[in-house]
């Protein structure tokens, strides 16, 4: 009887990992408490222009964005700010020098379009190289690397001249015995009884949850595929991003699974950001090296003739700081800046 | 008893077409200039992200980070560290300042970042809870889209690196940097005073 349960409730998450299933929503507003809406916001959770926003495409591009490129997306919102918000109010925020705040919105417009410009030529190929080797572990990586990073993964040991090794090895998804699924059955029905979710629940969710029809709103994320043959199975996601109880396969995802899938994100995350950092010091030169340009070309202040007395450059290179400049001295730069100014 | 497997086929196609097929036919139609470009990739998929991910040191670091669940937001303040850590050099390296008023800078920029970060977490703590409703009124209007998993853990990084944007490449040169050198200043201006005040006793 168990087994039958089981079975139909492995179709049930089928369902759930492309489809949803009806009720879906009501047991994730109970189950996930986080999900109650803040006090005084409940019309604007409930709002129509929420929901036209929530459903645009604009914004799915821009979360997908997020997922396979954090650096891009980070620098296209920041062109934005750089080059109309921040410049904006530089601009009508009051003060006396109108120059000072033309070279402020100058760097930031450079900072703006630099930092979109480095990303580009640079960082996109590396987010596409990390996702290559993440989609396809076997190919790039040793099999114990694969294994530590994909629990899992099926293994059996070889023996190729003399010596014992890993091989990785592609499944029918036949991986974890029912009496471990079971089990995390039961933990999960003690873990919600211990958060006092589980009284909450109405009697069609507790019937649900004993006869394991997953609880949770499931989404797989991509399964792994080496030759053409399952590596692994696909994780399920609950509605609040953590991992779900049932692989794509229907067998559970155990703690290990889970912890390593939190380790691979972040590595994905550190090999895909890292290199931002790495080129940090090299953008701000050229950022500051293009701030003349912008000057002549958006503010239509020319390159002046003259070298300045030390003294006046200091003076400026202060006056810049408070209207914004992160205090560098543009003077090095611009020569004679002070005599252009006044 | 093993539990038979559900929907393995449809996985499998999913992914062949999402990954395999997708950049084949990619470099199919870009011609040479794709293939090289997709050579590149492969090289540097091989020479460059595979060293890392098998190094002992970067796995040690994985495990003992595995907690962490806003690593993009660490990220950026490193970014955001680095940033300032130039403007920093440069400003201690100006030889056109006098050498008191190269640490004032220097100190007033380093103050700028530590102040920023500080504000970026705490704006993105505050906002957290309402990010998440959002989250769940997107899942709410998007249940039967096949990429809700992979969106959803998009919606965190988002507003974090949204966050810690606005306050970097906004708040803080707009706001807080202005503050900060109006305090720079006024202290400066404060020891001059009280310098030239020793002066005149001394006389």
């Amino acid at each position: 009887m168990r087994i039958q349960h089981t079975t139909q409730n492995l179709n049930s998450c089928k369902n759930i990992s492309y489809g949803g299933i009806p009720n879906a929503r009501n047991i994730i507003s109970n189950v996930a408490q986080d999900g109650k809406p803040l006090k005084g916001l409940e019309k604007f959770y409930q709002s129509e222009g929420l929901k036209k926003f929530l459903t645009s495409k604009g914004f799915d591009k821009l979360l997908d964005l997020s997922v396979k490129n954090p650096v891009i997306l980070t620098s296209v919102y920041s062109l934005f700010l750089c080059t109309l918000l921040r410049p904006a109010t530089i601009m009508a925020l009051p003060g006396k020098n109108v120059d000072d705040k033309k070279y402020a919105s100058a760097h930031s417009i450079a900072s703006g379009v630099i930092g979109l410009a480095v990303t580009a030529a640079i960082l996109t190929p590396v987010g596409q190289r990390v996702k290559r080797v993440f989609k396809n572990p076997a190919k790039y990586l040793k099999p114990e690397t694969v294994k530590r990073m994909f629990p899992n993964v099926a293994t059996k040991e070889v023996e190729k001249d003399g010596q014992k090794v890993m091989e990785i090895v592609t499944h029918d998804g036949k991986m974890l015995q029912t009496q471990e699924f079971e089990n995390m059955r039961n933990a999960e029905i003690a873990e919600l009884k211990k958060k006092g979710i589980y009284d909450k629940l109405n009697p069609l969710q507790k019937e649900n949850l004993q006869d394991r029809e997953v609880p949770y709103l499931c989404m797989s994320n991509e399964p792994i595929i080496h030759n053409g043959q399952p590596l692994r199975s696909a994780f399920f996601k609950k509605a609040n991003g953590e991992a779900c109880a049932l692989q794509s396969n229907g067998t559970p995802v155990l703690d290990s699974m889970k912890v390593s899938e939190r380790q691979n994100e972040n590595a994905e995350k550190i090999l895909k950001m890292v290199p931002d950092l790495l080129v940090a010091a090299p953008r701000a030169a050229i950022t500051v090296a293009t701030i003349p340009f912008i000057l002549t070309k958006v503010f239509g202040i020319k390159k002046p003739v003259k070298d300045p007395k030390p003294e006046e450059i200091k003076e400026v290179s202060f006056n810049s700081n408070q209207a914004g400049l992160q205090s560098f001295d543009y003077t090095e730069l611009f020569p004679g800046l002070k005599k252009e100014v006044q | 008893m093993n539990i038979s497997p559900v929907n393995m086929t449809n996985n499998i196609q999913m992914n062949k077409e999402t990954s395999f097929n997708g950049l084949a036919s990619a470099a199919a139609k870009g011609g040479k200039v794709a293939e090289v470009y997709d050579g590149l990739i492969e090289k540097a998929a091989r020479k460059m992200v595979a060293p890392v991910l098998e190094n002992s040191k970067f796995t040690q670091f994985l495990e003992k980070t595995a907690n962490i669940t806003d690593m993009p937001n660490h990220l950026s303040t490193l970014g955001a560290a680095a940033t300032s850590g130039f403007y920093v050099r440069s400003t201690l390296k100006n030889d056109k300042l006098q050498k008191q008023e190269r640490k004032t800078l220097a100190l007033n920029q380093a103050l700028v970042f530590v102040v920023s970060t500080l504000g970026a977490y705490f704006a993105n703590d505050k906002i957290g809870k309402f990010v998440d409703n959002v989250r769940y009124k997107y899942i709410e209007y998007n249940q039967h889209n096949p990429k809700l998993g992979s969106r959803i853990t998009g919606f965190k990084t988002a507003s974090g690196l949204m966050v810690f944007a606005l306050m970097y490449r906004y708040i803080s040169p707009v706001v807080v940097t202005p503050i900060a050198s109006a305090i720079s200043k006024s202290v400066r201006e404060h020891k001059a005073a009280k310098k030239a005040a020793q002066a005149n006793n001394v006389a």
